[in-house]
């Protein structure tokens, strides 16, 4: 336990060390909110105000940024310098090194959610008329499905470079297809079709389901079932695949 | 007591498919044992299989055939208890570069049962005026001490390292020879790889020379070079027509040897009663003899002996 909190320690330290880092996950969901919410702060989609809708979605690209982006490029670049490598010369345990990453993440998206939510309160409105149980259950199979694609991700392109640009061109396009900024249903036809098969699609309308009606399993079964499925092939592949130096 | 013990060690790289003479053969049946309290060497060119062994015994490999045993633990089924007690430099030093030197040696303090203290260490290595700065801004020399002392920062009984003092300038190299001296005036039993031969020499109570995976001497310094039967090496280079046969044929001259185009050693035990009848060869063919050089003979003259190329080419 004792080890797990110093390296939990060390990773956070590493991210808020990490300018770019920083910026992309903790501060550009924030601007984002804030300059969509902003010129659009009279529109509304279906009876929610678009504030409201588009609350979810951002937490929805935090998420993502944590526990893909950041833990996929990370860990890439740390076997890449041969760091993972002298790691395992100690009795430090691969789960302990792990646990801390994805327990890093989770404290970051944590921050995110109140962060966001409060200014989206606060300063836009928005009035949350949810279910505070779905909305953690949604955020932990989430934010463990995303952490299991960038563990795959990291598994599979060994040079931290690439791994970075492959890992930013799945999360960009993600963004905008999957309905976290805009409404699925004013996208083309053919995008819609692609986002179907993208798991960002289901992490977010759970999300917005539990932020802004509330509901029953009957409204979660299908999202949630898909985010355990990528979590499960994801994790199955890193299982196959994983390497340390 | 044996600390390491290594039985007919097999590794090769490369499609095992593709049939024997495919692929690299990077250990080929390498037995040896090292005793408590010794600093053992492996000695030998770039791509000898020195890294290769000692990564499989420090667990980071599977052999494909052959055991290995490490403070009594198998390093593939026990990995997490032997390295409890073992310290680790590994060829390539990799620190996280954004931590402080503080930081660094506290959090790998904080993964062994009883850690040394990170202080007294820092202060060994006279780098305790950086703990405050990051690792990225260290030079290279100074990284590479402070991955040494990561090493010891579970005051482990055993210490492998790789290559330790590659590419460092004389002074450093000689500062972490004390270090690894005083490592091993503790008790602490060192298993070390290296293609300096100096290193060899000063640091390692027995060596291992290494080449293409094999062991070709296993023995004290002092004996190896003991056992060429010539105590000094004569050196140099001509353009003219001369092979090493004829040079081998001066009464005095054990073993005269060819080592790179038109550069000669020769293994004598009295250099100068050989140094006037090569004189006198030269002038009789007209040859003109450069560099030429009379020296002690080392480990250097052994592997050269046993293989007939140098350590490093």
């Amino acid at each position: 336990m004792k080890v797990l909190y110093r390296q939990l320690e060390v990773e956070l330290k590493l991210f808020l060390r990490n300018k770019q880092e920083v910026f992309f996950t903790a501060l550009f969901p924030l601007l984002m909110m804030s300059l969509f919410g902003y010129l659009n702060k009279e529109s509304s989609v279906g009876d929610v105000s678009y504030v409201a809708f588009l609350l979810p979605g951002v937490i929805g690209m935090s998420v993502m940024a944590a526990a893909f982006l950041n833990l996929s490029t990370s860990l890439v670049r740390q076997r890449d310098d041969g760091i993972l490598k002298r790691l395992r010369g100690t009795p430090l345990r691969a789960w302990a090194l792990l646990g801390a990453k994805v327990l890093a993440a989770g404290t970051v998206i944590l921050f995110q959610v109140l962060l966001l939510t409060t200014v989206g309160i606060l300063f836009f409105g928005v009035e949350i008329a949810g279910s505070v149980p779905w909305f953690l259950a949604t955020l932990l199979i989430g934010t463990f499905a995303f952490t299991a694609m960038g563990l795959a991700l990291a598994s599979l392109i060994n040079n931290a470079d690439t791994a970075s640009a492959a890992a930013h061109a799945i999360y960009l396009p993600m963004l905008f297809i999957c309905g976290a900024f805009f409404p699925l249903d004013v996208m083309p036809r053919l995008l819609q079709h692609v986002a179907k098969g993208l798991p960002l699609t289901y992490f977010v309308d759970a999300l917005r389901c539990a932020m802004l009606v509330g509901g029953g399993l009957g409204d979660y079964a299908k999202d949630l079932s898909i985010l355990l499925g990528w979590l499960v092939c994801c994790f199955a592949i890193t299982v196959k695949t994983v390497r340390w130096e | 007591m044996s600390v390491i013990t290594v039985d007919d060690l097999h590794k090769h790289y490369g499609d095992p498919s593709a049939g024997s003479g495919r692929g690299v053969k990077a250990v080929d049946g390498v037995s040896f044992e090292v005793q408590e309290g010794e600093t053992f060497g492996f000695l030998g060119p770039n791509g000898a299989g020195k890294t290769t062994t000692i990564e499989i015994i420090e667990g980071y490999r599977k052999p494909d055939s052959g055991s290995v045993t490490a403070l009594g633990l198998d390093p593939r089924r026990d990995g997490y208890e032997l390295k409890e007690h073992v310290g680790i430099m590994l060829q390539e030093t990799a620190l996280y570069p954004d931590l402080r030197v503080g930081e660094l040696l506290r959090l790998f303090a904080s993964y062994y049962r009883r850690p040394a203290d990170p202080d007294a260490l820092l202060e060994m290595i006279g780098l305790e005026e950086k703990k405050r700065a990051f690792v990225r801004e260290l030079s290279g020399g100074q990284r590479q001490r402070l991955a040494f002392i990561l090493t010891l920062i579970n005051d482990p009984e055993l210490l492998f390292l790789d290559e330790p003092t590659a590419g460092l300038d004389p002074q450093s190299r000689r500062a972490a020879w004390e270090w690894i001296r005083r490592a091993r005036e503790e008790g602490k039993t060192v298993f070390l790889t290296t293609h300096y031969i100096e290193e060899a020499e000063t640091l390692c109570d027995r060596v291992v020379i290494i080449d293409h995976g094999r062991i070709i001497a296993l023995d004290t310094p002092k004996r190896l070079v003991a056992g060429l039967e010539a105590e000094h090496r004569i050196e140099f280079v001509t353009e003219g027509a001369l092979d090493s046969a004829r040079l081998g044929g001066i009464p005095g001259v054990g073993k005269a040897i060819e080592a790179g185009k038109g550069a000669f050693v020769l293994y004598v035990k009295e250099p100068q009663p050989v140094l006037g009848a090569l004189i006198a060869l030269a002038e009789r063919e007209g040859l003109t003899l450069r560099d030429l050089r009379v020296e002690g003979a080392t480990l250097e003259d052994v592997f050269i002996r046993l293989t007939g190329r140098r350590i490093r080419e």
